[in-house]
């Protein structure tokens, strides 16, 4: 659906060349809720903008349902747009317009005939929920509400690509969820493919199926939100991760397993989807020579599988903790030691 | 009444409006577009074009450079040109104008470079065109803006029509210099400003509420 191939993009500023994105591949599939990670500057909003030529690259290609932009006329680079939708994190509503108004813009611009305008406005505010605020004006709608508004606008020329940027950053944590939840209805009941942008994992964990993480311009890693909230490699990943999934021993148990003087070893266990049901600690009390204590345990729900991670102290002989750590792997299971 | 008739008090509310109303209207339909070629032939606008905005920028500072009097004086032959006499309220139209358009453009200028960037980028992500983006995006979320700016631009032309009396403009603040000034009539003088801070009062309130309702707050 959408494809960036070797993307590179340089700004000029004051004879001063910067480097936004570096030699950038990813691909979009349909029916994705595609979701770009990074810190501020990381050059996920440039990466965004591409999509719909808001910037255009210094070298590589950008395609759209297989039209490259850059290759396009602008006649056929409208086209392209107008099967795009657009929200944004100051939601860039006009203050002088009514919501209806500001909805039923794009439409305008496309010299759409009013009464198919008019239902296709109220259509859109039915779905977002604001069907009552259709006379109101920005200034009289909270937070949450604007970017309603802003997704009905988005929305109100049937696009088949979403492009979401910060789209939840200036909300209360409350709104966000309100909002995620609406943005995956949006993929699930119109089918459209969501490419957002954010610096807020909880966004990731809550809605994308796919992730990249950006530094520096560079696409560090990328794949599944599964796989890559399971196995965090590049620090910035593990610092992202972190801020939704907590897989350290609390400080206060620390100390205590650092005062106890027994023989023993721990381990962080990884579970994924269906491992998360095995019994296997009972399992492992059973058959190994141990005594063993959970120290801490977590369980996130991601994409409708869980992700379980639980530390567990062992006690007992050398010999025998070893034997056990081999049966974890064997097992399939992803376990790494921790130090106490 | 001590030496000014009513009638010549009415006269002169007469021609002051009459002044004002014209070359406001002239000047608008002049500076407007300026004011909006500014925002967008500018290095950062949506369709810069330097070497048009830096001629613009320059003459607009030319012309609001000069004191109304001088200019008032320095452009008869124009007046001449245009209006076919250089005496009189008809007359002081054209200066008034040429005085002004490019104040006008300069406050459009900064009304419509209030609106953010947030807007424009909106304009683009829907791929409009530059006509489009003055017309349904830039002009809209400025409008508020530019009501007060007009009625600046009015409370300014006022007081240039007082300087047209030099040319047999006439108006309210010819009146007071002739009739009060001049002629060390204090009373003249008192009563004509009492009648401008009335017109400038009536003025700028209807302008603050027409801008409040337009900006719906």
């Amino acid at each position: 659906m959408i494809e960036f191939e070797n993307v590179i993009k340089e700004f000029h500023h004051k004879g001063k060349k910067m480097t936004a994105l570096q030699n950038v591949s990813l691909k979009i599939e349909k029916g994705d809720i595609y979701g770009v990670i990074g810190y501020s500057g990381a050059g996920k909003s440039t990466l965004l903008r591409m999509v719909n030529a808001l910037e255009v690259p210094t070298a590589g290609r950008v395609l759209v349902n297989g039209k490259e932009l850059g290759a396009l006329k602008t006649l056929e680079l409208s086209q392209v747009k107008k099967n795009i939708g657009m929200i944004f994190q100051h939601f860039n509503l006009l203050e002088s317009k009514t919501v209806f108004e500001n909805v039923a813009l794009p439409l305008v611009l496309n010299k759409v005939d009013k009464a198919t305008i008019k239902q296709k406005v109220k259509e859109l505010l039915e779905f977002v929920g604001l069907a009552d605020k259709e006379n109101s004006y920005p200034r009289q709608l909270s937070g949450g509400q604007k970017q309603r508004v802003g997704i009905a606008r988005a929305l109100v020329t049937n696009p088949q690509i979403l492009l979401c940027d910060e789209a939840t950053s200036a909300l209360d944590p409350k709104t966000t969820v309100s909002i995620l939840e609406l943005l995956k209805r949006i993929n699930k009941e119109l089918k459209i493919t969501i490419l957002i942008v954010t610096h807020e994992m909880e966004v990731i964990r809550k809605i994308c199926n796919k992730v990249a993480v950006m530094e520096k311009g560079h696409v560090i890693e990328a794949g599944d939100v599964i796989d890559v909230f399971g196995h965090p490699k590049q620090m910035t990943t593990i610092e992202f991760v972190k801020t939704v999934i907590h897989d350290e021993i609390p400080p206060s148990v620390l100390e205590e397993l650092k005062r106890e003087k027994r023989n023993k070893r721990i381990y962080q266990l990884k579970f994924f989807g269906k491992n998360t049901t095995k019994p296997l600690l009972s399992t492992l009390s059973k058959e190994f020579a141990v005594d063993l204590n959970i120290v801490f345990a977590n369980v996130t729900e991601l994409q409708g599988t869980t992700l379980g991670i639980f530390t567990v102290a062992f006690y007992g002989e050398d010999l025998e903790l070893e034997r056990l750590y081999q049966y974890i792997v064997e097992n399939e299971i992803a376990v790494k030691e921790v130090m106490a | 009444m001590n030496s000014v008739s009513t009638d010549l008090i009415i006269q002169s509310i007469y021609e002051t409006l009459y002044m004002v109303s014209v070359s406001l209207l002239i000047g608008t339909l002049i500076g407007v577009p300026l004011g909006i070629l500014l925002v967008i032939t500018r290095a950062n606008g949506i369709k810069p074009k330097r070497i048009f905005f830096t001629l613009l920028n320059g003459v607009i500072n030319i012309v609001r450079s000069v004191p109304f009097i001088i200019l008032l004086v320095a452009i008869t032959p124009l007046t001449r040109l245009i209006a076919g006499q250089t005496y009189g309220s008809t007359a002081a139209i054209v200066p008034l104008v040429v005085y002004i358009a490019p104040f006008i453009a300069r406050l459009v200028e900064n009304s419509v470079l209030e609106v953010g960037p947030g807007i424009i980028e909106l304009a683009k992500s829907l791929g409009a065109s530059t006509f489009q983006t003055i017309r349904y995006f830039l002009m809209p979320e400025a409008l508020g803006s530019l009501v007060l700016t007009m009625t600046t631009a009015t409370i300014g032309l006022i007081g240039a029509t007082a300087m047209a009396g030099t040319i047999g403009g006439g108006g309210i603040g010819s009146l007071a210099i002739t009739y009060g000034y001049e002629r060390f009539n204090t009373f003249v003088i008192i009563l004509t400003v009492i009648i401008l801070i009335i017109i400038v009062q009536i003025i700028q309130g209807i302008g603050n509420r027409l801008a409040k309702k337009l900006r719906h707050e």
